[in-house]
């Protein structure tokens, strides 16, 4: 089949305006919030299940590679179809389906805008827990793919404790449910395994999402340190008090200075470090609690402990972290985001190698990242036009997956393996723990032409 | 010949026969061996050995879950994880925990309490003086695994984990599934294979430790695990509330779940249940189950965290007692507390120690009430006394008699009652599983039902993980 015949197929299933394939549209769909590139042939906007079906159906026949796509906001390059074929994305499929309070359960389409659901079932009283910072951007159905995580994940879980069940288009375009929004569904846990799959099982077209109530009260508190050390210290010794706060975001010097820049949270420019300490629940206790954690600060040389006064502080705080990202991004044309985890107690630590790479690549690193769940994020700045400097940060990133692996941590806490991680798999994987997965792709995929190319490594 | 290929392997005392075998099945009329492997390596060389003989091969941990399920379509050989018992890592700083399988859920969470005189649940013992149970005066220390599946002091870790059992406190805090990070499990061809990790956070490759978790040993053997534990919480308080109908308790128990309070459980039972709790039914004042009239239905509610939350939150539950006509209420002491989850963790199993079934339901959180009331009725029509038990908010719900309720009914009579309670757990948009029933009743009765239009996924993945479909081959959904 020639690529005028496939468009025109695509077309009878979609519809012609809902077929990209122009050389523009082409490029604009090659590439994420990672560095790597690489065209499909043709775009697909499906408007709904049954079309992703019918779609996938026809691609099958005639095995050409299929890739899904939310928002694109990943960090590994997941949805660049690296094999070309079609790229199916999600921006039309972004309706909520249904909001079940009685059942705390929301069914909604991949292509809906995490905080767009956030927002909707706030006004019932009700949260979506997993917060990643790209919420005002990112598709859920991007966040099953990764598995995304975000500050409260600390408290309540990843995207998989939150997910019920899922529909799904397999490769060869049958639509199937997997999981349950009612519980304990006998049968292997399928869900599981295709939540942080990136997109590699199948094409999700709906998703069942565990709703929870809001908070009674929440308390935000901003601590500045004079070292990223005694912040660190002081995030394991909250922990060591048997206090799991909501969240604990660490934030260092040359972030706090790019976010003061641009979004002016209020944050002192001259701290080495700032914890953002969210606490929740119920509002008996949390005054103590609050009291508790500042003790705890105080032991660990805190320069002071700001509380939010109010909902507009709170923000405030927030709108700094979240910010952050894009505030690194205005220091120099392009930033590398490392995603390593490590054991909490390990990060004073590991921070100081992460620094140290940095002097020994000669490369501004800032740190901006979820420090109670050891998640971190150095973010190496650079300028891909300089293709020496972007070699180092390679290397770079490389090293610091390799000293979050020493640290009895892993590759990946939140963005992925993708294409960016690939090389790095078996830095915590043997052959024959990467085998099994193996079986699991195939099971789902037999033929390789969902997302091929990511995550898992040729053996 | 079995056994001599067996102790090939295995020193001759690890490979039992006859009746210290038994786990309480037959093959072909006979006991098959059991083998203890000390390693992860040699029970790898063991399977290795049954996936080239083709047998059958059940994974054994503390036996506490044998009636859940189809009956096998073939046995050879009981793999028992019980010398598999080593805590790995314990890292309290961290939360986490990393154990082999065979060990006892009651000996690791002994270990995470930690030194003090705290005191925690699931007990071993049975504590009756709140002397026993002193807290620490330090702010804190100690850690657990916040999982109450029945019979702690049997369950191994990696049987609970094969099976994702969980028990009242699953509410507030989840189950395996929600707190496994990591593990490590050997395949029918004998590949160690790790999978997950020791961060809460981990996307680096699939996530195969969920297909293992809850596969009933169907996929792999579960050999290591790494646990996500919480601090033990400042107080802990559980309140038994009595209502004289089920309505009554079922409005009570919907206004409790949309207010603002974070219980950890919310068990709802019948009066039949009431015996089965000798925690309160023999409780010493004598008096704490009396006050629930015949009908009437009650429940458990446990709370726990910072002192001030369980203060405020056992003051208000009282406040929304009264007002939902409650006929009784009482706080339960510390000691009881401790016991009271991990009788109502077991109550299902409590029904008959000899023969007794014991259903699951499952079904759409909302819907309890019309769940417990249609079961109630079929149960009452059959002239059956049936304890019910609801998770309320978890939307699960338990029935339990004993199998010879009436000496007239025949198996046929049996097998149409248990339809009857799936009918109206299907019809609310559910479904029913057997986790326990005598063999002539399971042999006509799928302990599953029918399995869904993603059952062709699991079939592949077993064939893939197991060709030779040697891991309790036909006891789990659709014969997998």
């Amino acid at each position: 089949m020639d690529r005028a015949e496939l468009i025109e197929r695509l077309g009878r299933i979609v519809g012609p305006a809902n077929v990209l394939h122009s050389e523009v549209d082409r490029h604009l769909y090659s590439y994420d919030a990672y560095l790597e590139m690489a065209r499909p042939e043709a775009v697909v906007l499906p408007g709904g299940a049954e079309e992703v079906s019918r779609v996938v159906r026809l691609a099958h026949e005639h095995k050409i590679p299929v890739t899904g796509r939310g928002s694109g906001t990943c960090l590994s390059g997941g949805p660049v179809p690296i094999r070309g074929g079609l790229v199916v994305a999600f921006a039309r499929m972004n309706r909520i389906l249904n909001i079940d309070p009685a059942n705390r359960v929301a069914l909604v389409e991949p292509g809906v805008v995490t905080l767009d659901l956030q927002n909707e079932v706030a006004n019932l009283g009700l949260q979506y827990a997993p917060d990643p910072a790209s919420q005002k951007t990112s598709s859920l159905g991007g966040n099953v793919g990764e598995n995304a995580g975000g500050p409260h994940c600390l408290k309540y879980g990843v995207t998989t404790n939150h997910v019920l069940g899922l529909e799904l288009v397999l490769a060869d375009g049958r639509l199937v449910q997997v999981g349950s929004p009612v519980a304990d569904a006998p049968g292997y846990d399928l869900t599981g395994v295709v939540v942080g799959s990136e997109g590699t099982l199948g094409l999700v077209t709906k998703i069942y999402l565990r709703l929870i109530a809001q908070p009674e009260a929440i308390k935000t508190l901003l601590a500045i340190f004079e070292t990223i050390e005694d912040a660190s210290n002081t995030v394991s010794a909250i922990i060591a008090a048997g206090i799991v706060p909501a969240t604990l975001e660490m934030m260092d010097r040359l972030v706090i200075k790019a976010v003061e820049e641009s979004v002016k949270a209020g944050y002192p420019l001259d701290a080495e470090a700032v914890l953002i300490i969210e606490l929740d629940g119920l509002a008996d206790g949390l005054p103590r609690l609050a009291e508790r954690i500042t003790a705890i600060c105080r032991a660990n040389k805190v320069r002071q402990v700001r509380a939010a006064r109010d909902a507009a502080e709170r923000e405030a705080l927030w709108a700094g972290r979240k910010g952050a990202f894009g505030a690194v991004s205005r220091l120099r044309p392009n930033y590398m985001v490392c995603d390593g985890t490590v054991p909490r107690t390990e990060l004073p630590r590991v921070l100081a190698q992460v620094l140290e790479v940095g002097r020994k690549y000669d490369l501004a690193i800032g740190n901006v990242f979820h420090a109670g769940d050891g998640n971190l994020h150095p973010l190496i700045l650079f300028d891909a036009r300089d293709p020496e400097e972007k070699a180092r940060v390679m290397k770079a990133g490389s090293e610091i997956m390799r000293l979050c692996v020493q640290a009895g941590g892993t590759i990946s806490g939140e963005h992925g393996i993708g294409l960016e991680k690939l090389a790095e798999m078996d830095l915590i994987f043997s052959d024959e723990d990467v085998a099994a997965m193996w079986k699991v792709k195939r099971a789902f995929d037999p033929e390789e032409l969902i997302n091929p190319g990511k995550v898992l490594p040729r053996l | 010949m079995v056994e001599s290929l067996l102790t090939q392997i295995l020193p001759r005392e690890a490979v039992l026969t006859g009746e210290a075998a038994s786990i309480g099945l037959l093959s072909h009329g006979r006991i098959p061996p059991m083998v203890l492997p000390e390693t992860v390596e040699e029970a790898a060389e063991i399977l290795k050995l049954a996936n080239r003989e083709k047998w059958g091969v059940i994974p054994w941990g503390g036996g506490t879950k044998r009636d859940l399920g189809n009956l096998p379509e073939r046995f050879d050989l009981v793999l028992s994880l019980k010398r598999l018992n080593r805590i790995i890592d314990l890292d309290p700083a961290n939360l986490t925990a990393t154990a082999q399988a065979g060990v006892v859920l009651a000996d690791l969470q002994d270990l995470l309490a930690g030194a003090e005189n705290r005191c925690y649940f699931p007990l071993d013992g049975r504590l009756r003086d709140k002397a026993e149970a002193i807290r620490s005066d330090r702010a804190y220390k100690g850690v657990r695994l916040p999982l109450d599946p029945p019979r702690p002091d049997k369950a191994t870790l990696g049987g609970l984990v094969a099976a994702n059992a969980s028990g009242p406190q699953r509410l507030r805090f989840g189950q395996a599934r929600d707190l496994v990070l990591g593990l490590r499990f050997i395949l029918p061809t004998g590949e160690i294979i790790g999978a997950g990790g020791k961060t809460v956070k981990n996307v680096s490759g699939y996530d195969v430790s969920k297909l293992l978790i809850g596969s009933l040993g169907s996929l792999g053997l579960i050999a290591e695990m790494t646990f996500r534990l919480l601090p033990l919480p400042e107080d802990e308080a559980a309140c038994l509330v009595f209502f004289d109908t089920l309505p009554k308790a079922a409005a009570f128990s919907t206004a409790l779940l949309n207010s603002k309070l974070l219980p950890t459980a919310v068990e709802l039972m019948n009066h039949e249940g009431l015996a089965l709790a000798p925690v309160i039914s023999e409780a010493p004042k004598d008096g704490l189950g009396l006050d629930l009239p015949p009908g009437g239905w009650w429940l458990a509610v446990g709370f726990a965290g910072f002192d001030e939350e369980v203060a405020r939150q056992v003051e208000e539950i009282q406040g929304l007692a009264d007002r939902h006509g409650a006929a009784g209420f009482h706080r339960l002491d510390y000691g009881f507390t401790v016991d009271l989850w991990a009788e109502l963790s077991d109550l299902p199993e409590r029904t008959d120690r000899f023969e007794p079934v014991r259903l699951k339901g499952r079904f759409p959180v909302s819907v309890f009430e019309g769940l417990l009331a249609a079961w109630s009725r079929v149960t009452e029509e059959a002239g059956v006394r049936c304890a019910l038990q609801g998770r309320v908010g978890c939307g699960l719900a338990w029935a339990c008699f004993n199998w010879n309720y009436n000496y007239k009914a025949t198996l046929n009579d049996k097998v149409r009652l248990c339809q009857a309670l799936r009918r109206e757990a299907e019809k609310l948009g559910g479904g029913l599983i057997v986790e326990a029933a005598p063999f002539e009743f399971r042999e006509k009765f799928d302990a599953w039902g029918p399995p869904g239009p993603d059952f062709p996924l699991m079939a592949e993945l077993k064939k893939r993980f197991d060709p030779n479909r040697i891991l309790n081959p036909g006891r789990f959904l659709g014969g997998l």
